[in-house]
């Protein structure tokens, strides 16, 4: 039994194996191939509403939409390619507790965040 | 593409400098190369590289030396540098002027035995790499439990403190208390890789390098079948046979690629150390060489360095072999007892004990060496899933077919008296403590979940499986008597048929257990939720985040790396019925039913202020209570902030 050649030829295959592998995660850990986006407030934490909506689909028209309570007071469009992240600036006046919404669409789907101030 | 190019090539030399370059020189410099073929000696120094890592990683972390890039490689030329020496000094004492290369011996054997052990090991890794397609990238829970430890010790640069902190009954965070549920073994190696080669640890990193030790098991238990049937005329093919059963076929079910993309790395290191310390035993005391008995030693506390579970069946199986020598050699039993402890009381084998007892007692004790781990591993089995399997599911775990010639072949094993004493007595004491251990732990006092010590049964069972099927072809075709018991057209047919129900079933079993598709696109959304609260957060926010619907939820912690328990998890469900624990229910409340007022005590008590949950599961009940804000919100992830 030819032992050189046995561990040899397993060293090849592991390594293709390997490469492969690696070739494909690389792939799969590209989050801009998901199809997906997100949106989310720029300070979770006090009452800034500046938001951004992140996207890493193949949509890039986006239309967001301010809420007070129910009631709409601010709109907007955006033009994202893949990949980019658009930070929006909010001012938003007359909060006190009042739920702010922010709503953004993009083709077919809509996300929400919001706080109540 | 040519930062990729450069990460692949540093990832490669240092697993070769990681995982190989330690143990040749360990075989160079201990003579060790002259007892074994070059195969083996491949998996032996892989085996010994991961210990040799373990106790140098362990060495500078005891010392005033941090775990660094360049600490790890001075040490690793320190050793080698060493090894050659003790080299040069025993080639001049004996004046040999041989090579090395020279010295190992090299059984022979045809070309077309060769090409069929290649061809089997292409199968087995291109199976593998199939099924590893859809689950390379890090999602699992366990390989993300495990990552945080050795990405710990990549920051601090020292050994890790197994430490968690659990909710208390009061629904307040306790200071972190040991766990013995992680053993440094299972993490020195890692983290060793990615200093060295400063790979990510959202990477392939962490499986390939499991699927290396996972190839080198197969390796081991086929050079492992060869010695234990070298007395066999058929044990060239008996080791072929065993390649097979257990390489491409039933190569994805747990214990195999499955337990390797699940980051089960104490017992896939512990698979690998298992065959490899039963060869190094088995050429011990047949070879009488005190030599090899203090290597198998040396693997044996790496074992026990990496993981409690298997060091327990080792024990297991030792007693058994022991048991099952003397009940088939009783009256040889006092003069080779004797030969025993002469070997035992060598000069190697004592240094061997000395040094382990040293990093036992002095250096680095193992975590699950107290009583609360012991107490729960030994006495009588405390849960359904502890009292054993039942035959089917046995058969089950161990692939039908191989089962169904196993079963025959250990019978067929008590007869076999030319195979050697030693070479039986092995054999049937790993079969047989495994099988025992697994349908009936009560009678052995073991109280440990009954599948994940049937999961070491696929080895014995795929050597012995091996030895029956070839014994049956055998027996009915008698070369040394140049008589067929059967007509030649009958032999083939009976060979076939074999062949079809042993591949069939392997085959069958491999499909059954691959993926649908890869679950990254998921997990993607959990790291890019984490980020976000990464950069927004600091260690006085407390984050909570569910287990049971967010995919690679285990890997959040890496993000922060702010302790083992951060952020808190809502385990699974059944977790928190548990009749035999009283549990902590703040996890689960906080998410379940987050206005309720239990669930407030439990915010007020633990300050948990953010909430990691898929939208889609439980974001209902955060909508209606004005306490929480939604701050995020993806596809498969949303956050909530409790603002009051």
């Amino acid at each position: 039994m030819n032992h050189k050649l046995i561990i040899l030829t397993t060293v090849f295959f592991l390594l293709t194996s390997f490469v492969f592998l690696s070739i494909i995660e690389r792939k799969q850990a590209d989050i801009n191939t998901a199809n997906v986006w997100m949106i989310y407030f720029e300070n979770p934490k006090n009452n800034s509403i500046d938001f951004a909506i992140e996207n890493h689909s193949t949509s890039i028209n986006f239309h967001w939409e301010i809420l007070t309570d129910k009631n709409m007071i601010k709109e907007g469009d955006a033009t994202i390619r893949n990949g980019e992240t658009k930070k929006i600036p909010m001012i938003v006046t007359d909060t006190n507790n009042k739920k702010i919404t922010v709503k953004v669409t993009s083709d077919n789907s809509s996300k929400e965040i919001y706080k109540t101030l | 593409m040519l930062d990729f190019i450069s990460s692949q090539i540093t990832f490669y030399l240092t697993l070769v400098l990681v995982l190989f370059v330690p143990g040749i020189f360990l075989i160079i410099a201990t003579k060790t190369y002259k007892n074994f073929s070059m195969l083996e000696l491949f998996v032996l120094a892989f085996g010994s590289s991961i210990v040799i890592i373990d106790f140098m990683l362990i060495l500078l972390g005891r010392f005033p030396f941090n775990i660094t890039r360049f600490s790890i490689i001075a040490s690793i030329a320190f050793f080698s540098l060493i090894c050659w020496a003790f080299h040069l000094y025993w080639k001049k004492k004996t004046n040999s002027k041989l090579i090395i290369q020279e010295q190992i011996p090299e059984p022979k054997t045809s070309k077309r035995s060769t090409l069929l052990i290649i061809l089997i090991l292409f199968l087995t890794i291109f199976i593998k790499t199939i099924y590893f397609k859809d689950a390379i990238f890090p999602t699992s829970t366990d390989l993300g439990h495990h990552m945080y430890w050795a990405k710990s010790i990549t920051i601090t640069e020292k050994l890790p403190i197994y430490e968690k902190a659990e909710i208390s009954i009061d629904s307040v965070i306790e200071k972190p208390t040991p766990i013995a549920d992680f053993i440094i073994g299972e993490h020195l190696i890692f983290a060793a890789i990615a200093i060295i080669s400063g790979i990510d640890f959202f990477s392939t990193f962490p499986v390939l390098t499991l699927f290396a030790i996972h190839i080198m098991t197969i390796l081991s238990v086929f050079v492992l079948s060869r010695s234990l049937f070298k007395n066999s005329e058929h044990s060239n093919t008996i080791s072929i046979a065993t390649l097979l059963f257990i390489g491409p076929l039933f190569a994805i079910a747990s214990p195999q690629a499955k337990f390797i993309s699940g980051g089960v790395i104490g017992n896939d290191i512990g698979n690998l150390f298992i065959p490899l310390i039963i060869l190094l035993f088995f050429k011990a005391l047949e070879e009488k060489k005190s030599s090899l008995l203090a290597f198998a030693l040396f693997l044996s506390l790496g074992l026990a360095y990496t993981h409690h579970l298997s060091t327990f069946v080792f024990i297991f199986i030792l007693l058994f072999t022991i048991i099952a020598y003397t009940a088939l050699n009783f009256k040889k039993l006092p003069k080779e007892a004797y030969s025993w402890l002469k070997m035992c009381l060598s000069p190697s084998v004592l240094t061997v004990l000395i040094v382990g007892a040293i990093f036992v007692f002095v250096l680095y004790t193992p975590t699950y060496l107290n009583t609360s781990a012991i107490d729960t591993a030994v006495g009588a089995p405390s849960k359904s899933t502890r009292t054993g399997l039942t035959l089917t599911q046995l058969k089950s775990t161990a692939g039908e077919a191989r089962f169904a010639f196993a079963f025959i072949g250990v019978i067929a094993l008590f007869f076999a008296k030319n195979l050697g004493k030693y070479n039986q007595a092995f054999l049937l004491g790993w079969m047989c403590s495994l099988v025992l251990m697994s349908l009936k732990p009560d009678l052995l006092f073991i109280d440990i979940p009954s599948n994940r010590i049937a999961s070491y049964v696929v080895y014995p069972i795929a050597i012995i499986a091996a030895y029956l099927f070839v014994t049956i072809l055998g027996k009915i075709r008698s070369e040394t008597q140049d008589k067929n018991y059967l007509r030649p057209a009958f032999l083939l047919i009976t060979f076939f048929l074999l062949m079809t129900f042993v591949v069939s079933n392997g085959f069958y079993d491999n499909a059954q257990s691959l993926n649908a598709e890869s679950s990254s696109k998921k997990a993607l959304q959990t790291y890019n939720a984490s980020e976000y609260l990464e950069i927004r957060t600091s260690s006085d926010d407390v984050i909570l985040k569910d287990h049971n619907y967010l995919s690679g939820d285990a890997w959040i912690k890496l993000f922060f790396m702010r302790g083992y328990s951060y952020p808190l998890s809502r385990g699974f469900f059944k977790r928190y019925e548990d009749s035999t624990k009283l549990r902590e229910q703040c996890t689960n409340l906080m998410i379940s039913s987050p206005t309720e007022n239990e669930a407030d005590k439990c915010f007020t008590g633990t300050k948990t202020n953010f909430i990691m949950i898929n939208p889609k599961m439980d974001s209902e009940q955060f909508y209606r209570s004005d306490d929480f804000w939604q701050v995020y919100s993806g596809d498969a992830v949303g956050i909530f902030y409790k603002a009051q």
